[in-house]
């Protein structure tokens, strides 16, 4: 036990001056009796459990300092270090980024298992009764939350797959943080170091008073890898296009790596990469792509990361994307959908039944009730409430359409109250009510917008246009661009519209042959691992790829820096937990007070006694 | 002696209920004159009380004839002797005994004025004297029916001696005293030096002695509370004592084991011992306590 403001305990003296002023004798009532007599019999009697008596006499004087004890050790603000048998809470950060995989330790297979070992023995040691296992991988996620069972978590922490992607120090922090109590005294950050030195800060900023303490297994192994693989459109077809690729060797000698890049017809470039110890080659190479064509890149080359050491490349020739555009005439629509070659536009004054479009546009129009397929409605109308300069207070900075726009600038004059539908997915809202919102159903997709172009400013901003890319890939990806980018492990990749199945749901193949369900209202995936997916459905097999190379990960040497803040004590453990003491020393003097005053109200009563017992007579 | 210094002790109704009583202490005694009380000597009253065979020497007038003629055995009659009995009435006047409401020095005078009417009314001597640290005023014994006038007056006056000494003051009363006596003593025993020694010596002194203990109501449940310095009325010492609910209960208990304690050694000496409390009536006392207790009849 400690205390914050011990200057407190100068009240000291005035526990001596209630003592004399107590011991000071008071006034005694005289009274004159027949004989003392039987007076002096009784305080014989009384003599003989004088200590006693002298207790019961001082009682108020007791009760006086005991109140004054108890306010002076409140003021002093003692804390109570819960120490010894304690609740004892560790929560450990398992990095399980591609790092990780790399088979550079003696006698297990991967830095991981190393890892896990090393884990395993330091919280045998520690011996801790709770125990939350984080996995900081591309998508953090808790991995165990419960007793301190060490043979439980050698179950789970055994378990445990590297994924093939960077972690998310800030996603972990915030589960850790989430799951943290005043019992927790240790937090254990299990890692190969092999990351940039600021990327642990969060732990700093969200657990200022835990630091963390490591626990490191790395090796010395030596690590080429394919950090980039893209192609960008160079002809004047969307088909011919620059392919690039770029090699880093984080090894410690110079090599000559072998790159070979394959293609649907064969290998289309060898090359041998002799390359310094963090030197960098990029490889810049023409190429016109055949249709639905799946192009790898790959190091022919053994080091302790093989995982970076491939690479996709997936491209499909793109279809015309027709759009029929039902209203009058929208001069900023037209014009904005023109920018896009592969764009089809059609206009029409009604919608016609039994026609397939990728996208429709109602233009101040209500969709027919019968409608199938992908639909934009601007909403507005002389029925409807409107709302004079909203101002965009949420929008979804996740979802395809509405991502990597700052919806917060575009200025809106005038917008229509949407009508309520149940399960609509709100996009873009105001203080008002819904900018924009999603419907979704077995039948139709409706994205709805809740005011005029022409009302607003955004036809004149650069997110306009923006939108409606976003708009055109995620209704109709095959009309948008030849190749795809490949996306990095753990980040999302947008599933169009256009590809769910019957159920209205995407099935995703995963490099191992597995098919995933996403449910409609995701509408992106993740992916953990690396290698070829496909999207799965009735017009065939779309592929993406998520490659695990990057620059991040590629470099294996453990360069671990814990935040200063967290540094001076990491060796020492977690500091542990507080319990401020006042507020029940507080509550004592409050009570000791009620005492005091029931005594001396009760002392002063006269006794109530009862009629004599004494014997009279012969 | 006016009547109405009389009356001002005992009233009118309660002298003529007390004309029936008279005294009957247990242990009878031997009057030096012929009275009224019953004695334990035979003597030539004309109260029949045995027979026994007759011996040589036997007054002839004795000899009972009609037992003679129908046993033809000799057996003389005896008769109860009627001797006259000494009153003593040793009534204690120190401070303490002024102290009470009434006073229990009210209670005793007017108590002894009744035991002593008593006395008189029947024949018997009746003596009288007050005590402090030291024999005070005595009333000279007196017989016949007509002394009790003076007695009442001798004990109006109340006197007050300063002190309390009961064991100095009963030894002198013992020694200056005329044979054996039926002795009352009347007193709170407030005396730290005790009361033993006093009573021993009026018993050796040939006394058939009776104690009547007084205890006014303010002793028996006193009303005191808080932080006290309590003054002796008699000697003026001081006692600093806290009084609460604790204190009185030592106090009851060690009043009755104070009681308990005198009311021992009078069994044990042979003392009729009354306890009583002056908050009472007297006449309950006497027409009631005494004759139940033996002492009157």
């Amino acid at each position: 036990m400690s205390f914050l403001s011990p200057l407190w305990i100068l009240l000291l003296p005035v526990g001596y001056l209630v003592i004399l002023l107590h011991k000071r004798h008071p006034r005694r009532r005289e009274e004159i009796v027949p004989s003392i007599l039987l007076w002096q019999r009784v305080s014989r009697v009384l003599a003989e459990d004088a200590g006693w008596r002298r207790l019961a006499a001082n009682l108020l004087l007791i009760l006086q300092l005991l109140t004054l004890a108890a306010l002076m050790l409140a003021l002093m603000q003692p804390v109570f270090t819960s120490l010894g048998k304690a609740l004892r809470h560790d929560i450990v950060i398992l990095d399980t980024s591609l790092s990780m995989a790399a088979a550079d330790v003696p006698g297990v297979p991967h830095r991981l298992a190393a890892v896990v070992q090393k884990l395993t023995t330091t919280l045998a040691g520690r011996r801790p009764h709770l125990v939350t296992v984080i996995e900081a991988g591309p998508l953090p996620e808790v991995l165990y939350n419960g007793p301190g069972d060490l043979s439980r978590l050698a179950g789970v922490l055994n378990g445990v797959e590297v994924k093939h992607g960077a972690p998310d120090w800030e996603g972990a922090a915030l589960l850790a943080h989430s799951l943290a109590t005043s019992q927790t005294t240790g937090l254990l950050l299990a890692t190969d170091g092999s990351f940039p030195a600021d990327e642990l800060q969060p732990f700093a900023e969200m657990f200022p008073h835990l630091p963390l303490t490591p626990v490191v297994a790395a090796g010395e192994g030596e690590n080429a890898a394919i950090t980039a693989f893209s192609a960008r459109q160079a002809g004047s077809s969307l088909s011919e296009c620059d392919v690039f690729v770029r090699v880093v060797n984080h090894g410690k000698s110079p090599a000559e790596i072998p790159l070979v890049v394959a293609g649907k017809n064969g290998v289309i470039e060898r090359l041998h990469l002799k390359l310094e110890p963090g030197e960098v080659a990029q490889h810049v190479f023409p190429y016109e792509f055949a249709t639905e064509e799946v192009l790898e890149a790959r190091l022919e080359w053994s080091d302790a990361l093989p995982h970076d050491n491939v690479a996709y490349l997936t491209a499909y020739p793109p279809e015309p994307t027709r759009v029929l555009l039902i209203g009058a005439g929208n001069y900023y629509l037209e014009q904005g959908l023109r920018i896009f070659p592969q764009v089809r536009l059609e206009r029409r004054l009604l919608y016609p039944e039994g026609t397939s479009y990728p996208l429709v546009i109602f233009d101040r129009l209500p969709v027919p009730e019968n409608f199938t397929g992908t639909a934009l409605q601007i909403v507005a109308g002389s029925g409807l409430e409107t709302v004079s300069r909203p101002q965009v207070v949420r929008y979804d900075r996740v979802h395809p359409v509405t991502r990597f726009i700052d919806w917060s600038e575009i200025a809106i004059a005038r917008a229509f109250r949407l009508p309520p539908y149940p399960g609509a997915k709100v996009l873009v809202e105001s203080e008002a009510g819904p900018l924009m919102q999603l419907i979704e159903n077995e039948q139709a997709t409706i994205l709805q917008l809740a005011f005029r172009l022409e009302d607003s400013d955004w036809p004149l901003k650069v997110a306009f246009p923006i939108f409606l890319s976003h708009l055109l890939q995620w209704v109709h990806p095959p009309g948008w661009a030849y190749v795809r980018e490949a996306v990095a492990a753990g980040e999302a990749v947008a599933l169009p519209g256009a590809l769910k199945n019957e159920k209205g749901q995407w099935t995703v193949e995963t490099p191992q042959g597995q098919k995933v369900g996403i449910p409609a209202a995701a509408a992106s995936f993740r992916a953990a691992y690396s290698g070829l997916y496909y999207i799965l459905s009735g017009a065939g097999r779309w592929p993406f790829a998520v490659n695990a190379g990057s620059d991040r990960e590629a470099d294996l040497h453990s360069r671990l820096v814990l935040p200063t803040s967290q540094t001076g004590e990491a060796v020492q453990g977690a500091a542990p937990p507080r319990r401020p003491l006042w507020p029940w020393l507080v509550a004592a003097a409050f009570i000791l007070l009620l005492a005091e005053g029931w005594l001396y109200i009760n002392k002063g009563r006269r006794p109530n006694l009862r009629p004599t017992l004494i014997r009279l007579g012969r | 002696m006016p009547a109405s210094a009389a009356l001002s002790l005992l009233d009118g109704d309660f002298l003529r209920q007390l004309d029936r009583l008279r005294l009957a202490p247990r242990r009878a005694l031997t009057g030096r004159e012929i009275g009224d009380q019953p004695s334990r000597r035979h003597g030539a009253s004309v109260e029949f009380a045995d027979y026994r065979p007759y011996q040589p020497g036997d007054d002839y007038r004795t000899i009972d004839w009609n037992l003679l003629a129908r046993l033809d055995r000799l057996f003389v009659k005896l008769f109860q002797a009627e001797e006259n009995w000494h009153l003593e009435l040793i009534v204690d006047g120190s401070e303490s005994m002024h102290f009470g409401r009434p006073a229990k020095i009210d209670f005793a005078v007017r108590l002894a004025a009744a035991l002593g009417y008593i006395a008189l009314k029947h024949g018997d001597r009746a003596g009288a004297s007050f005590f402090g640290s030291h024999p005070g005023a005595a009333f000279t014994p007196s017989r016949g029916r007509t002394a009790w006038a003076a007695l009442f007056h001798f004990l109006a006056m109340k006197d007050e001696v300063k002190g309390t000494d009961i064991n100095h003051s009963l030894t002198r009363l013992a020694l200056g005293g005329k044979g054996r006596t039926i002795a009352v003593l009347i007193s709170d025993l407030l005396d730290p030096g005790g009361y033993e020694k006093g009573i021993k010596a009026l018993l050796q002194a040939g006394r058939t002695l009776c104690l009547i203990h007084l205890l006014s109501p303010e002793e028996i449940n006193p009303t005191l509370l808080g932080d006290l310095t309590l003054i002796d009325a008699e000697a003026g010492e001081t006692l600093d004592l806290a009084v609460d609910a604790h204190t009185m209960k030592i106090y009851r208990e060690t009043l009755q084991a104070w009681i308990k304690e005198i009311r021992t050694f009078c069994h044990k000496h042979g003392v009729d011992y009354y306890s009583v409390d002056t908050g009472g009536s007297l006449e309950d006392l006497v027409l009631r306590s005494l004759r139940q207790g033996g002492f009157l009849s």
